[in-house]
């Protein structure tokens, strides 16, 4: 408990700090200052006291750390910090932000709105209490079986009793059914979605009534009394105003007077997913309005129910099962054939789950909303994908940043996580935007999908699954693109990375590999993409342009239905000629017909039927149409063969039938079809009957324009067998007919004329009138809507695919400038280096399509039933996609590689330059546009065209900067032209030179613009000068004596880096103020020269002396002796203590024969390279004079002298001690040449005062003056003696006090050490000097050489 | 240990609690400002002190630590617990000896 509470705390005061770090260290200065006291009380040193106290804390900042440590929590402290480090990231780099942001945002967007078409058509249960116990009752094969009233027919009334009355296995079941009503009278009608429900429906749901009550049992009992209804919610907010008064209020419903009872709870729009309800009327008051509601063919009624207690849908299933036999054998239809029969009882009925509702939408929508998804799926992907490569590119720019935090103790987790935060950032204000789009979207999408044959009514708003999805998308792409290039950045290597320069590759290498593969699998992914838009764009047009075997165009098709005037059975017929009469003779119609059936309206009627050569039973099925005899005429079907029907083929003629010639092909092989006899089975209303074939009409599609269940090999030009039958030979006369008309000019305009004109005839009549062409465009609308949505994500792709590589190509060309620098200049040509480049891009595009190929036929294969003509796996669209893509692709990479191609070789090689060349390049480029608006009679585009073209010929920035002027001068017309860069503090020229300080710069420092100077100015000043500041004189006599008119100042963003003169205009009084312009407009250019210049000069020649210091020093560390020789006589050591910068000191071990060995030590004057060229020239000639082991030791100094002096410059010398052992006689021969006298210990005499000997004999430094001469001195030694020659750095080395070692130390040191063996004494020399020195800064090398004596 | 002192001095900086702490154990204990301070914020983020920034004898600005009732009942508990398990362990090494 406690703990929580310090841990919330901790939380708190990590977002708002309650104590400050000033706080906390004012508490421990206090707590160092009472121990300070505490201590002077005691009389202890106080001082000495807070330094303990500081020791024991470990001092205030370690206590500090503690305590923030103890405030807050550091892991969210770090979030917040890189929270706060990702925006400010983010803000810097807008464009990127935006891009990727956006991208993001509308990738989740779309997935989240297919996703959230799918959620709501399929995911989500029904509003209503445990939905999980409902069950439907439905029987497998019912489909298609009599007469089906709706997509939602499953079973008869009669069935519908039985099993209510048999079944235990529910508590409570219900029956309900479509029904398509019309609300109010006359011209107010309209038309109403209805349910016909049966009594316990609202009761066995569970649903609580919004207003009012719902219905109980006895609103549905069968005596069926009051005429009683409850409307949804949306349709009493909507249709009815919302008002209180509703229940209670009556409803004029197919012309009958219904009461209100209630309002259905809102969240219930029905039991089918999709598409919701108007009113809910009692189902028997629809069995009593229709008389053939109780048939026992008619198959409209759905039944559901709810499991009872301890019943499983196994149970129930077993229990309905076992009932079927009994209740079907009640309820076998009249008039069917005895097959049929059989086929009727064998039917079982079983218990289906149904918690999630009843959906045709889900079924016509969920393969291409499943599709959409993988569809939208893969365009995040990719988007993931660029984003990645994006931010690897970043990520590299950023390389050196990350590498310092490596170095300087960041963690990489800390690293990661800066990174995925940063990433974190974009992925969740993406899908913040996203939540918006993807409602709007699935919006749109059920707007595009919606029409009036399939209505759509699906809530759409944000709810917490949609949130939780985009929630999920986000995280998810926030690993993809952040966390992948995050953990390849983090992994970088500190050294490697900050000394890289941009012509490095080693560490580049990884992430190119890693952006390749990238890039491979987006191709490999976009590829998909593309083949699936060219099927969906083809298998579209496929579909819109299928031939339909008749002519759309103009026809209408008018109904009239029973709003309770329609005449009673026996009339209909009359009725019907009426009404075909009556169109008729409406101006505008050509012919009309009646029918059953209007083509690809979705209806099917089929019938089985025998051929008269048919041995066996086996029935045959085709799909039939009772029709007027102007059908064909009025549908422009042609006749093949035989005649059409006419006004003779009547009830009581002969039976006739015009079939197809799908038909004949189909059934009759292709053999002369007129005269056969075709055999109908016998259904219920229609017994068998016996017709004969009279003609033969082209073939036409029947239900739908798939027609995947056309009876016929599926494809694209499959037609179904169609028999047609005169319609007065219909065996049920009553049945619905439509009539087909042609309009003989506009057909919306005879669509509203006919609408009028029978609207007013018969108020009882409604009537209904449509054009047919637009309905069949409506038909498309799934298709359209995948065709326009794969066609867009395809291009997507695209573009998508075209930024990725030209990314990953443009990276890899600018890593590769060198190489190709050095190509071009080899001698490649500009197209071999394209190619080069290219290479690499193919190879990713042969990568990608190799993966993408068989990826795209695996995945779309299943897309194979959305698609129409056209297989999945068609090769041509195979192909074509993928050399859209190649092409697309080889375009985005193209453009880098040619413009790495189009690199002036010497840039390329010098890497640096280069950029300074592009820049440089950029802003003429800018200029140029800019200019392109300016006055063109001087020419300002081809000005700066030329100045480009100059630049870019230029071989050195001098001559560029050169060519430049003169291009400019001509140009302008200016007499001269002076470029005046500052140096200093003043502004030189080649000719003149002006103060820093002095009035044009001052002038030109607060004016942007060129200043032109009239003669008219030049007086004023002169004279202004003259009087009060004379010193000024000298720099106004400069500037007019150039004859300057006008002086342009050249700026960077922080300074004036040079001012550019210009003398008047030959044959002008002055500038144009286009001129003017023009001016003002390159000198922006040459700023831009002239600071990357100086830059570039800067950098160049710090970097050229490092890495000369670096070779120097490797150079003189090679002069020296490796080995140390080795003598009976004498032992000897030496080291050499190098200093910050290379010095000039030298000591070499001579081995001269006759056990000689000469012992050599130099110091040359000054350092640095110089310094160390001298010393080689020391070594090598010392070497050569010194073999001759005779020569005298005087003669070999004069000797060096003469060759130093010869071959370096006068100020350059070097001090030289020169001895030569002789072991034989133990003799020391030596001259020094103005070298600190070395020191000899004499053995044995260490008690005295004066046992040290310096060695001065000689003469002066050598390499300063010709023809000096040298004396030579000889020692004896005696075993034990020591020598020590050291330069002047031992002697001079500072300590951190800048006090000097000095000789006297030397000495005492020596003296101490000279009973120990050479090296002993030299690394004790050594340990001295450290100790000496310790951290200070020594300016020279510290060399010396011991010999001892044995 | 810090609760007690609190509870026997009353309010105090963090010096003082550290000398105290020094004085009552003969220099056996020395606290030092790494340990003290962090304690001394856990302390007052449970809520078993409360801090406020106050004037000491000399004048100075100090920051004093003050129990408060949670603290004080939370003292209690501790030192039961405390006896108890000292009580076992003299028991424990008696009964050994």
């Amino acid at each position: 408990m406690r703990v929580l509470r310090e841990w919330w705390q901790r939380f708190r005061s990590t977002l708002v700090p309650d104590r400050r770090d000033e706080d906390l260290e004012a508490e421990l200065q206090l707590h160092l200052e009472l121990v300070a006291e505490e201590a002077r009380r005691r009389g202890d040193d106080p001082d000495d006291a807070v330094r303990v106290a500081r020791l024991e804390a470990g001092g205030t900042a370690q206590a500090m750390e503690a305590l923030r440590d103890q405030r807050g929590l550091l892991w969210l402290e770090d979030l917040v910090r890189d929270g706060q480090y990702g925006l400010r990231v983010l803000r810097r780099s807008p464009a990127f932000t935006t891009v990727a942001i956006v991208t993001l945002a509308l990738g989740i967007g779309a997935n989240a709105a297919i996703f959230h078409l799918i959620d709501a058509l399929s995911l989500r249960s029904l509003p209503i209490a445990n939905p999980q116990e409902l069950a439907e009752i439905a029987a497998d094969g019912i489909d298609g079986f009599g007469v089906n009233a709706g997509p939602n027919g499953r079973v008869t009334y009669p069935l519908w009793e039985q099993i209510q009355t048999h079944q235990r296995a529910f508590s409570g079941i219900f029956a309900w059914a479509n029904a398509g009503l019309v609300l109010g009278r006359g011209a107010e009608a309209q038309r109403a979605d209805g349910l016909w429900v049966s009594g316990d429906f609202f009761d066995v749901l569970g649903l609580v009534p919004a207003r009012g009550r719902l219905f109980v049992s006895s609103d549905d009992s069968p005596a069926c009394g009051a005429s009683v209804a409850v409307v949804s919610y949306d349709f009493w907010q909507a249709s009815l105003g919302g008002s209180e008064s509703v229940v209670g209020s009556t409803l004029t419903i197919v012309s009958q007077p219904f009461t209100v009872v209630g309002v259905a709870p809102a969240e219930f729009t029905g039991l089918e997913v999709g598409r919701g309800f108007d009113v809910a009327l009692p189902l028997c008051i629809g069995v009593r309005s229709s008389g053939d509601a109780q048939r026992r063919d008619l198959w409209w009624l759905r039944v559901m129910g709810r499991l009872a207690p301890g019943q499983t849908r196994e149970t129930a299933d077993a229990h309905l099962n076992a009932l079927s036999p009994g209740i079907l054998d009640a309820t076998i239809p009249e008039g069917y054939s005895a097959d049929l029969t059989e086929r009727y009882r064998s039917f079982r009925f079983g218990a289906l789950p149904v918690g999630r509702g009843v959906s045709r939408l889900r079924q016509t929508h969920s393969t291409s909303l499943s599709l959409l998804l993988g569809l939208t799926g893969l365009v995040l992907l990719i988007t993931c994908g660029n984003l990645a490569t994006l931010m690897l590119a970043r990520a590299g720019a950023r390389e050196r940043e990350i590498a310092m935090r490596v170095a300087l103790g960041a963690p990489r987790r800390r690293l990661v996580s800066m990174m995925v935060v940063e990433s974190l950032l974009v992925a969740v204000t993406g899908a913040a935007v996203a939540v918006p789009i993807a409602v709007a979207s699935a919006r749109s999408l059920i707007a595009f999908l919606d029409n009036a044959d399939n209505p759509i009514h699906l809530t759409v708003a944000a709810d917490w699954r949609l949130i939780a999805f985009i929630t999920a998308a986000a995280a998810l792409t926030t690993v993809l693109f952040g966390l992948v290039p995050a953990l390849r950045v983090s992994l970088v290597d500190p050294i490697a990375a900050t000394r890289q320069t941009s012509r490095g590759l080693t560490v580049d290498r990884h992430r190119a590999r890693l952006r390749r593969a990238l890039v491979a699998g987006e191709i490999a992914l976009s590829l998909v993409l593309v083949v699936s838009a060219a099927l969906f764009v083809r298998s579209f047009r496929n579909l819109s342009t299928v031939d339909l075997g008749f002519d759309p165009d103009g026809l209408i098709v008018a109904s009239f239905f029973d709003l309770g005037g329609y005449p009673p059975p026996e009339r209909r017929l009359a009725f019907r000629e009426e009404l075909t009469s009556g169109i008729r003779s409406t101006p505008g119609v050509t012919s009309v017909a009646a029918s059953t059936h209007i083509p690809l309206a979705g209806d099917t009627w089929s019938h089985f039927f025998r051929l008269p050569d048919d041995a066996d039973a086996k029935n045959r099925v085709a799909r039939f149409a009772y029709v007027g005899p102007a059908y064909f005429g009025t549908l422009r079907i042609p006749l093949l063969a035989g005649r059409v029907f006419d006004e003779h083929d009547r009830a009581t003629s002969r039976r006739v039938l015009v079939v197809n010639d799908a038909f004949v092909r189909q059934h009759l092989r292709g053999t002369n079809a007129i005269g056969t006899r075709v055999r109908t089975s016998a259904e219920a209303g229609y017994p068998e009957a016996t017709y004969e074939i009279v003609g033969v009409v082209g073939s036409t599609k029947y239900a739908t324009l798939r027609d995947e269940d056309c009876l016929c090999d599926a494809g694209r030009d499959a037609m179904p067998p169609i028999a047609y039958v005169p319609i007065a030979q219909d065996p049920n006369p009553t049945s619905f007919v439509y009539f087909i008309a042609r309009a003989s000019g506009s057909a919306p305009a005879l669509t509203t004329a006919l609408k009028r004109r029978f609207e007013s005839v018969n108020p009882g009549v409604g009537v209904q009138v449509v054009e047919l062409a637009p309905r069949l465009g409506s038909l498309l609308t799934t298709e359209r809507a995948l065709a326009w949505l794969a066609g867009a994500f395809g291009v997507l792709a695209i573009v998508l695919v075209v930024v990725g590589l030209y990314g990953v190509i443009a990276y890899l060309a600018v890593s590769r400038r060198s190489e190709i620098g050095i190509r071009l200049a080899l001698g490649s040509t500009r197209t071999r280096i394209v190619r080069l480049v290219l290479r690499d891009s193919l190879v990713l595009l042969a990568v990608g399509s190799i993966i993408g190929i068989p990826l795209a036929a695996a995945a779309l294969r299943s897309a194979g039933t959305l698609l129409f003509g056209i297989s999945a796996t068609d090769l041509p669209t195979l192909a074509g996609a993928t050399i859209l893509l190649a092409a697309a692709g080889a375009f985005a990479a193209g453009l880098p590689a040619w413009r790495a191609a189009l690199l002036p070789p010497m840039a390329a090689i010098r890497d640096e330059p280069e950029s300074m060349w592009r820049s440089a390049r950029v802003v003429v480029q800018r200029v140029v546009r800019d200019l392109k608006t300016g006055d063109e009679r001087v020419g300002a585009g081809t000005l700066t065209n030329d100045v480009a073209g100059a630049i870019h010929r230029a071989d050195s920035f001098a001559e560029a900067v050169q060519v430049a002027l003169d291009t400019l001068r001509e140009r302008v017309g200016a007499r001269r032209i002076l470029l005046l860069e500052k140096t200093g503090d003043e502004y030189r020229g080649p000719e003149c030179a002006i103060p820093a300080s002095g009035m044009l710069i001052n002038r030109l420092t607060h004016y942007p613009h060129p200043l032109p100077l009239t003669p008219g100015d030049v007086h004023a000043w002169r004279q202004w000068a003259r009087e009060f500041r004379p010193e000024r004189l000298a720099e106004i006599e400069t500037l007019d004596g150039a004859g300057v008119r006008i002086a342009v100042p050249l700026r960077t963003s922080h300074e004036l880096v040079a001012v550019l003169l210009l003398a008047g205009p030959e044959s002008r009084e002055a500038f144009t103020a286009a001129e003017i312009q023009l001016l003002s407009g390159a000198a922006g250019v040459f700023a831009l020269l002239i600071e990357n210049a100086r830059l570039n000069k800067r950098d160049l020649e710090q970097e050229k002396v490092r890495r000369d210091l670096s070779l120097a020093a490797e150079v003189q560390k090679r002069l020296l002796p490796i080995e140390l020789p080795t003598a009976e006589s004498a032992e000897f050591s030496a080291a050499s203590l190098p200093a910050r910068s290379i010095g000039g000191d030298y000591y070499d071990f001579l081995s001269v024969g006759d056990r000689r060995i000469g012992i050599a030590l130099a110091d040359v004057s000054g350092k640095g390279i110089a310094a160390a060229l001298i010393m080689s020239v020391v070594q090598a000639s010392l070497r050569i004079i010194a073999s001759d082991g005779d020569v005298s030791l005087p003669r070999l100094a004069a000797r060096m002298n003469e060759f130093l002096y010869r071959t370096t410059p006068g100020n350059k010398y070097a001090t030289f001690f020169y001895a030569q052992l002789d072991g034989e006689r133990r003799q020391l021969r030596y001259v020094n040449a103005g070298h600190n006298p070395p020191m000899l210990v004499r053995a044995g005499r260490t008690d005295g005062g004066n046992d040290v000997h310096e060695l001065t004999v000689g003469g002066a430094v050598v390499g300063m003056l010709p023809g000096l001469t040298y004396e030579e001195a000889t020692v004896d030694l005696c075993a034990g003696d020591v020598l020590l020659a050291f330069t002047d750095g031992v002697t001079e080395a500072h300590n951190p006090d800048d006090a000097e070692f000095g000789e006297e130390r030397l000495k005492a040191l020596i003296r101490k050490a000279s009973h120990l063996p050479a090296h002993e004494i030299a690394a004790c020399v050594s340990t001295a000097l450290k100790d000496w020195i310790r951290d200070a800064e020594q300016f020279d090398d510290l060399t010396f050489v011991v010999m001892k004596v044995r | 240990m810090v609760l007690q002192t609190l509870d026997t001095l009353g309010p105090q900086h963090g010096y003082a609690i550290a000398a105290r702490l020094e004085q009552v154990s003969s220099g056996a204990l020395q606290v030092n400002m790494g340990t003290l301070y962090p304690a001394l914020m856990r302390l007052e983020q449970r809520a078993l002190i409360r801090g406020t920034w106050g004037t000491t004898e000399a004048n100075r600005k100090a920051r004093f630590y003050g129990l408060t009732a949670a603290g004080r009942r939370q003292l209690a508990k501790e030192k039961r617990a405390w006896e108890q398990m000292a009580g076992i362990i003299h028991t424990l090494l008696r009964g050994e000896s």
